[in-house]
């Protein structure tokens, strides 16, 4: 037993979530090829890569939206991978995805108090509450509001508020700043930061912009092509590194 | 004063016949609304309802209340089995539904007319007697028909807007992937709707009954009448359902009254293609 096995189990042990070999195909066409990708409690861990290069692929494979034909997905010890798409919302890990899904002819709060759905969410809905409006004063501007009237920053707001309402230890974020103005983007990116340094969420963020968003990970992935083509601290990315990730 | 009395009967029987033509056509649209497909089964539930009921008062001799309260939680058992272990497997395969429904609704209607044979069946009122209402007599049955029919409606409107469960339905009809990653198991959701659904069918069918025969014959007009108020109101809407239920059901009863019974769907097929034309969704549709 080497002193590589043992800091492999040791990596094991602390990981929080553990994406093992995956592969994902859209019918004949293979969009994850063989990838893996460890994540430790409380990180924050940007993927970036061009589109269609797999990475909103990824976050769906990881929440159980999508299947993967092998490979596996490991969360605090447990293995994933095949279990529903609730039932891993329930383990602790939320999606929130780049077209929103959101209740559109619900209200704002009706839409924010449907994320406590589950059991373990209702008794902290008031507190995360109060914090989502926190964090995004405007949603509880609108609170009353149908959400088919809310501007595109809103919806995002209200898609982040929606994830954070399940108490979820783990958030997927995909791309929450595309269609943004710069301001409301960095609003937005800082309201993450803000949630990741309280040190209780676990967060995959997933961009395309890699200057605007770097300064956020603790780790960086570059994804192309359905594989990870650079992985590390964001200060050991290059400015070589990241053209040849996205030509 | 005919005049009076007439309009009176006309506005007293449209409202009875909105309500429970209302809460028929909601278990089509809940139906519709979480799954996207049409129920044919519908109009089998409808008169499934009635018979039942007719079989619990009539032949084992219970108690009125308590046969109506059996007759539809055996619908609602049946609704649950059914969605469950025959619809789910089927979900993707809009033509693997469709054609299990069909074949439903032959089953049901067939074992309809062997079990309880084609005769014309009647009701027995729920209570017996008749009341003034505004110039106007009625019998008890139907104040209190239409009382049965608020209190469930009013019961569903609180379910669906402050229960979890019932929010949890309406988020599934929004957007079923929306409800998925927020924790809610679409999968029960589904199975639920389709049971409240075919319930309320059977509930209007009970609730009917005592107005009209029971046949089964019934069972297509009724799947016709919630159709039609479903397009009418908007596809997938709740409110446009109720709208549309109320108006048909003034519409049907001012037909009965001055032109005859024959004229009414008719009556309900021209006045649905005229408010498509101007409003090709519906009355609150958004589908």
């Amino acid at each position: 037993m080497t002193l590589r096995w043992w800091k492999s189990i040791w990596g094991k042990a602390t990981m929080s979530l553990q994406v093992e070999t995956i592969n994902v195909f859209y019918g004949q066409l293979h969009i994850i090829r063989d990838l893996s990708l460890s994540v430790a409690k409380g990180e924050l861990v940007c993927i970036f890569g061009s589109n269609g290069h797999g990475k909103s692929t990824l976050l769906k494979a990881v929440c159980g939206l999508i299947k993967s034909q092998s490979g596996s997905v490991i969360y605090e010890g447990v293995d994933i991978t095949n279990h529903r798409v609730w039932e891993i919302v329930k383990r602790g890990i939320v999606y929130i995805p780049e077209d929103r899904n959101l209740f559109s002819g619900l209200t704002v709060m009706e839409n924010l108090m449907l994320g406590a759905y589950l059991s373990k969410a209702r008794p902290k809905a008031e507190e995360n509450l109060r914090t989502i409006f926190h964090l995004f004063p405007r949603l509880e501007e609108r609170k009353k509001q149908i959400v088919s009237t809310l501007s595109g920053g809103e919806l995002r707001m209200l898609a982040v508020g929606r994830g954070l309402m399940t108490g979820a230890d783990c958030l997927l974020i995909d791309e929450p700043s595309i269609g943004l103005s710069p301001l409301l983007k960095t609003e937005m990116y800082n309201v993450i930061k803000r949630i990741s340094e309280k040190g209780q969420c676990t967060i995959i963020l997933v961009e395309q912009d890699v200057k605007e968003a770097q300064w956020l990970a603790d780790r960086i992935y570059l994804l192309k092509h359905g594989e990870f083509v650079f992985e590390g601290r964001k200060d050991a990315l290059d400015e070589e590194t990241i053209k040849k990730a996205f030509l | 004063m005919e005049f009076i009395s007439n309009l009176g009967i006309t506005i007293i029987s449209g409202t009875i016949l909105g309500n429970i033509y209302g809460l028929m056509a909601l278990g089509l649209t809940l139906i519709y609304g979480i799954g996207n497909i049409f129920n044919f089964t519908h109009g089998a539930f409808f008169i499934w309802g009635a018979y039942l009921a007719w079989f619990l008062i009539t032949q084992v001799h219970l108690n009125m209340f308590l046969s109506i309260l059996l007759s539809v939680s055996c619908l609602f058992l049946f609704g649950l089995i059914w969605e469950k272990w025959v619809l789910k497997p089927k979900r993707q395969d809009f033509v693997s539904i469709i054609t299990i429904g069909l074949g439903l609704m032959m089953i049901l209607d067939s074992m309809a007319h062997y079990l309880f044979d084609p005769t014309k069946k009647a009701l027995p009122p729920l209570v017996e007697g008749n009341v003034d209402l505004f110039f106007v007599t009625r019998s008890m049955n139907e104040v209190v028909d239409f009382l049965i029919a608020m209190g469930i409606l009013f019961t569903l409107w609180f379910f669906f807007s402050k229960t979890r469960v019932g929010m949890a339905i309406r988020a599934v009809s929004e957007n079923n992937v929306g409800a998925s990653i927020i924790g809610i198991d679409v999968d029960k959701i589904y199975t639920l709707s389709f049971a409240i659904g075919i319930s309320l069918a059977g509930l209007s069918g009970i609730l009917l009954a005592p107005e009209v025969y029971i046949s089964t014959e019934a069972g297509g007009d009724a799947l016709l009448k919630a159709v039609i108020i479903v397009i009418l109101g908007g596809l997938g809407s709740v409110k446009g359902s109720m709208y549309a239920a109320f108006i048909l059901g003034m519409i049907e009863s001012a037909i009965s009254m001055y032109v005859g019974m024959f004229w009414v769907l008719p009556s309900w097929f021209f006045i649905m293609v005229l408010i498509l034309a101007l409003r090709p969704r519906g009355l609150y549709g958004t589908r």
